[in-house]
């Protein structure tokens, strides 16, 4: 459609939704006058929608903020404090963070050579190598917990021989960072990937022609290029990782101090002591707050 | 012999056969989608030709046959496009000394090289700037630096000015004259703009349909061109000589006077430029406004639609000038190949440029 209107994009304000408005027909070609900028701001016109679209839209909304609402009106304020500092509150939130931060280390350094491999190289299976590696992202985390049972597992497909030198990992604090990062992997992935396609190749081919060799092409320019959305992708794997409990229950179980992750601690105290539960999903909340905040911050909102 | 390119590619339709001695400077002219980019993309190791060879100062890049291919990082040929592509991370000395740190060279020695190479474009204010900082021809300036500062063997240009705005295009190509010319640089140029193939260029390359059509001295391929593409954007009237105040003197002693490009430089070798079109001819010598009129015997009349293009010589030179009139012109003076008359030209439709080509080696 733009070629068409190439020849009088100068009617066009810099920065204004007139071109779009003008390819799809709404407004004619014509200087902006003062009365045409002026019937913008009223609500819904501009958009181009249709007004009734709003409404649901806003039910949709409601729908998100509400539950958010409900939980901060019966949070125990009196006892908030104590409910969060206590000795099982406090060990599952940092078992939480730590196992966490562990499992996006994780992501990040096996999570960028992927992204890499598959947003430059080309051969035959890349296409079914990339829905293997992004299974996890729709697969359900129980059955992720399964899978890595039966393979890390003491009877498993790794796990058999890990025994045979001593090393058990289900059930313990690694089984929970693997968990966390079996999903929370394509998080990364994902976001890298699409970062460095948009990125595409000019600034490596630059760098090539002027003498850099791959490794040095792949450290002075990609990854500082892209620096932003590993960013956004490591913010995101991290959130994954945080808010995970089917897998890790699966395959790491519950034990308070070694396995028992936030989410696992807020279910378990759901039965016993609601308050705390209550006071604990605050925390996740606000942790999950300060994550969005941090990632809009540096600019990756479109990825985020 | 620098280079030596005789490669294609089947799937393309290209098929090249190209030499450049050490030290030329080859434009490369052509319509849209002929090639002139894949043939830079071979060379740069951007796109594999599936026949022939590529060879740069006795060292094979390509070679289909024995299986050899070098990667673009060990060729020595460095690319220079439309777009500056200045790393948006880097510093703009950063960005000039990338090349001389992927040789290997430290830190401290890179920078003071890259400084050098900076003033050398006339952009050492601008070393610590970000890309993001800078204009589209200050952009570029830094490009240029960044690719010499690389040390390549051979330079690549594909339509270096090509996205600049027209008040910045001469000064950079003054710039490239100095950087190409004075250093003795070898490259390839890809324009779309005869004026850069006349400034720059020792040699000019017509490529159409994948293949080199043309290949010769800038001035006889763009004043007598036998290709069908330098014909439709050459066919102009070039007269060669030395700058002189606001024209130039030819060989033979004839002054032209013309609107100077601002890369003239007075004494030195420049080219006088003018359509066919812009030439009027005269019976006796014209006493009207026009500056220039040179004598000449007409050699010969060929019909263009409704108008003649009337090729003449100039009086005691070997120098073919090219007029275009209305046949009732031609019907009226009573023309014919053999009659003496003056070809006029006003001065405002002359443009001067600082040549390059054959002659300007000789300095």
């Amino acid at each position: 459609m733009l070629p068409v209107l190439r020849g009088r994009q100068y009617w066009v304000r810099p920065g204004s939704h007139q071109l779009r408005e003008i390819v799809a027909g709404v407004t004619s070609l014509q200087k902006p006058g003062p009365a045409r900028r002026k019937r913008r701001t009223g609500a819904g016109s501009g958009s181009g929608l249709p007004r009734w679209v709003f409404i649901p839209a806003a039910l949709g909304g409601v729908f998100v903020v509400l539950p958010l609402i409900a939980m901060l009106v019966r949070v125990n304020w009196g006892q908030f404090g104590s409910l969060i500092t206590s000795e099982a509150s406090l060990a599952a939130l940092e078992l939480s963070l730590r196992t966490s931060a562990a499992s996006t280390c994780l992501c990040v350094l096996l999570g960028t050579p992927m992204a890499l491999v598959l947003a430059r190289s080309r051969f035959p299976g890349l296409r079914l190598i990339r829905s293997l590696v992004l299974l996890p992202l729709v697969l359900p985390p129980v059955v992720g917990g399964i899978a890595l049972l039966y393979t890390f597992g003491r009877q498993g497909l790794l796990g058999q021989y890990f025994e045979v030198i001593g090393i058990r990992i289900a059930f313990s604090t690694t089984a929970v960072v693997l968990a966390q990062t079996f999903v929370a992997l394509p998080f990364l992935v994902l976001s890298l990937e699409g970062t460095l396609r948009t990125a595409g190749r000019q600034y490596e081919l630059i760098a090539g022609g002027l003498g850099a060799n791959p490794t040095t092409v792949l450290r002075r320019v990609t990854l500082p290029l892209v620096l932003p959305g590993l960013f956004s992708g490591a913010v995101l794997a991290f959130a994954r990782a945080l808010g995970e409990f089917g897998a890790t229950l699966t395959f790491a179980g519950s034990l308070q101090g070694v396995t028992r992750t936030l989410p696992l601690e807020i279910y378990l105290q759901r039965e016993s002591d609601a308050d705390a539960a209550v006071a604990l999903s605050l925390v996740l909340v606000a942790v999950a707050v300060v994550i969005i905040i941090v990632a809009r911050g540096r600019g990756t909102e479109g990825s985020l | 012999m620098s280079l030596r390119v005789s490669a294609g590619i089947r799937e393309r339709g290209v098929d090249f056969d190209l030499e450049v001695t050490t030290g030329e400077v080859v434009a490369i002219l052509g319509p849209n989608g002929a090639g002139k980019s894949s043939l830079l993309s071979m060379i740069s190791g951007a796109l594999r030709p599936d026949t022939g060879q590529i060879v740069l100062d006795g060292r094979a890049l390509v070679d289909v046959e024995r299986d050899l291919w070098v990667p673009a990082y060990r060729r020595g040929v460095v690319m220079l496009a439309q777009q500056a592509l200045l790393f948006p991370h880097l510093s703009a000395v950063a960005n000039v000394a990338f090349g001389p740190r992927s040789r290997g060279i430290g830190r401290k020695p890179a920078q003071e090289l890259a400084m050098k190479w900076l003033a050398d474009v006339d952009a050492a204010e601008f070393a610590d700037r970000r890309p993001a900082q800078l204009s589209g021809g200050q952009a570029q300036r830094i490009a240029i630096a960044r690719a010499l500062a690389a040390d390549p063997a051979l330079l690549l240009l594909d339509e270096p000015m090509a996205a600049l705005d027209v008040e910045v295009a001469p000064a950079l190509r003054q710039l490239l004259r100095k950087v190409l010319r004075d250093n003795g640089r070898t490259a390839l140029l890809v324009t779309h703009d005869l004026i850069d193939a006349l400034a720059l260029a020792d040699r000019v390359v017509v490529i159409e349909n994948g293949r080199i059509v043309e290949n010769g001295v800038a001035k006889t391929v763009l004043s007598q061109p036998r290709s069908s593409f330098a014909a439709k954007i050459a066919g102009i009237n070039l007269i060669s000589g030395t700058v002189e105040g606001h024209g130039i003197i030819s060989a033979p002693g004839q002054r032209v006077q013309g609107v100077l490009d601002p890369g003239c430089v007075e004494r030195q070798l420049g080219v006088a430029v003018f359509r066919p079109s812009a030439v009027s001819i005269h019976l006796a010598l014209p006493t009207g406004s026009p500056r220039n009129h040179l004598p000449a015997i007409i050699t010969d009349l060929e019909p263009q639609s409704d108008l003649v293009r009337v090729g003449a010589m100039v009086t005691g030179s070997e120098l073919a000038l090219h007029a275009t009139v209305t046949a009732e012109a031609v019907a009226d003076l009573d023309l014919a190949p053999g009659k003496a008359v003056y070809y006029a030209v006003k001065a405002t439709e002359v443009t001067i440029f600082p040549a390059a080509g054959e002659s300007a080696r000789v300095n």
